[in-house]
């Protein structure tokens, strides 16, 4: 979490006029939130409108932190969340009186990837966190014959997915190397793909020219792994609402209550937890 | 860079004049009367006037006033005070943000991609059509179409609409200098109507009955539920923004835009409701 979603969440706890009810749009639902799985939200939202006569579900992105902000000043009804609800929020909710539903409906694979030519295609979790940590910084360490330095590519500070794989890829506090480069998802999934020598992480795509996804202890980045926890890496999607929003946000979320295992929208694929 | 400085420095300095102006010139008026001060977003003064006219007249006891500036000259203002209500016609960005900030959602606008009816394209991606608007690209053989040049036609400096284009799709940068200007919506359909090589862009509120072509962006079509769940990458979310304690005219302001009257007149200048 960067500077500014930190000043945002501390600050929250401490303005008691966000308390006042905002004005309630009268049958539209509000959503807003996480980056990482709005592609997978836009999706279900056109779908329900299209089969709920009347039904307008606006959806815009900006990030867990503000759909979390949202859902609090009352601007929103549901929060798209990638994590955890932070326990300070947790307390400010419950100060208010504001009961939240929390309803996970998907993950989404976090993956590591390197050129095609590399011959890795696993990594140990104690391995990956000690590549991305700088602590192994040669592929000949993890058994490459002919590898040279390591080229790690992160993401930009207070990124949701950057934060995220700070905390499930490396262990026992480690942090960032300092001598990886900082890039944009585009540019480090470019990067990797021209150099044999680069390893980054990435949301799981399921078309990805150019690029290979690493097992982790042995299990691959796929569907069922992914949705039952054996693949260690996964961003969680949470839908956050207030409990009692109404009829019309409940049958929102029961909307995302699909029976097949996973779903692949825009080359994008997400996993179905139930 | 610098330039953009400058021109939101005048912004500011123009807004907060007539804010200020206005501002007094009510309250030694009509002593008596809640005033209330709405200002930003060039693309929502139509919208706003409309708003505050409709809101206005049923409450007398109200004065409203509606100023423009820009989205960012309008969140400073609200920020000092110096007006209620800020009208933005993007999202705020985490910089913007905090939590003394609430912003409602108004309404929906998008921005269409035109062609002539008998061009075989019906797609094009949004780094297409950016190369397309800033002269990269001059040919249609380069996007699938025919052997031919590409014939740009752009609205005159001014216009919300090449506003929203150039922030939006061209990323703050400028259109092609070969680009023909027109100054109204009406005129760039009927000089993409007329010419099977001309592409021109439509906000949502100025299509009307011209045969034209809209084309899909990255393969989403421009709908109301593709609109609204933001999946057509080219749309614009309109909100009005208030920070910190709020008055009860803003607050009032605010819930009658997202109550029914409020989305009937957004619906009215042909924009997507949202409530």
């Amino acid at each position: 979490m960067n500077r500014h979603a930190l000043r945002l969440l501390f600050a929250l706890l401490l303005t008691p006029w966000l308390a006042c009810a905002g004005a309630q749009a009268a049958g539209a639902i509000r959503v807003v939130g996480s980056t990482t799985f709005l592609a997978f939200v836009q999706h279900v939202a056109e779908d329900y409108m299209a089969q709920t006569p009347d039904a307008t579900v606006v959806v815009n992105a900006g990030g867990s932190t503000r759909g979390y902000k949202a859902v609090l000043d009352g601007t929103a009804d549901v929060a798209i969340v990638s994590g955890k609800l932070p326990d300070e929020l947790h307390r400010e909710f419950a100060r208010r009186n504001i009961v939240l539903s929390q309803k996970t409906v998907g993950y989404r694979a976090l993956v590591a990837a390197v050129h095609p030519s590399n011959p890795i295609r696993n990594l140990s979790h104690a391995e990956l966190s000690a590549v991305f940590s700088g602590q192994i910084n040669s592929w000949k360490t993890l058994g490459v014959p002919q590898g040279g330095p390591i080229q790690l590519l992160i993401g930009p500070p207070g990124g949701g997915l950057t934060d995220i794989w700070k905390t499930e890829a490396l262990i026992d506090g480690a942090t960032f190397s300092a001598k990886a480069q900082v890039r944009s998802a585009a540019q480090r999934a470019a990067m990797v793909a021209k150099n044999p020598d680069a390893i980054t992480y990435l949301a799981m795509n399921e078309d990805t020219p150019g690029l290979a996804y690493l097992s982790i202890n042995g299990v691959p980045p796929a569907a069922r792994q992914v949705a039952n926890g054996a693949y260690p890496l996964r961003s969680q999607l949470t839908l956050v609402s207030r409990v009692g929003s109404g009829k019309a946000v409940e049958a929102f979320l029961r909307h995302f209550e699909k029976p097949q295992p996973y779903w692949v929208l825009d080359g994008l694929m997400f996993a179905n937890p139930n | 860079m610098r330039l953009q400085r400058r021109l939101l420095l005048a912004s500011l300095g123009t807004l907060g004049i007539a804010a200020s102006a206005t501002g007094w010139w009510w309250r030694h008026q009509r002593p008596h009367a809640a005033s209330l001060l709405v200002a930003g977003a060039n693309a929502m003064l139509d919208l706003n006037r409309a708003l505050a006219t409709e809101f206005a007249r049923t409450r007398p006891m109200v004065d409203v006033a509606v100023e423009q500036g820009g989205s960012l000259a309008g969140l400073i203002a609200l920020q000092r005070g110096a007006i209620d209500v800020a009208a933005m016609s993007r999202e705020l960005s985490e910089a913007e943000d905090s939590p003394r900030t609430r912003s409602y959602l108004v309404a929906k606008n998008d921005i269409a991609i035109a062609v002539h009816p008998q061009s075989p394209l019906r797609n094009l991606s949004a780094e297409q059509v950016r190369a397309i608007f800033m002269g990269q690209i001059t040919e249609w053989q380069a996007v699938g179409g025919p052997a031919a040049p590409i014939r740009v036609v752009s609205r005159a400096p001014g216009s919300s609409s090449r506003q929203f284009l150039q922030e939006l799709v061209l990323q703050g940068e400028d259109f092609t200098l070969q680009a023909l200007e027109v100054g109204s919506a009406k005129e760039m359909a009927q000089e993409i109507a007329a010419d099977p090589l001309a592409i021109g862009y439509v906000a949502l509120k100025d299509r009307d009955a011209t045969p034209l072509t809209y084309l899909s962006i990255d393969g989403v079509p421009a709908t109301r539920t593709t609109v609204l769940s933001a999946r057509y990458r080219f749309t614009q979310p309109l909100y009005l923004v208030v920070y910190g304690d709020v008055g009860p005219t803003a607050q009032s302001f605010i819930d009658f835009a997202l109550g029914a009257e409020g989305q009937a007149i957004v619906a009215s200048q042909h924009l997507f409701p949202v409530a």
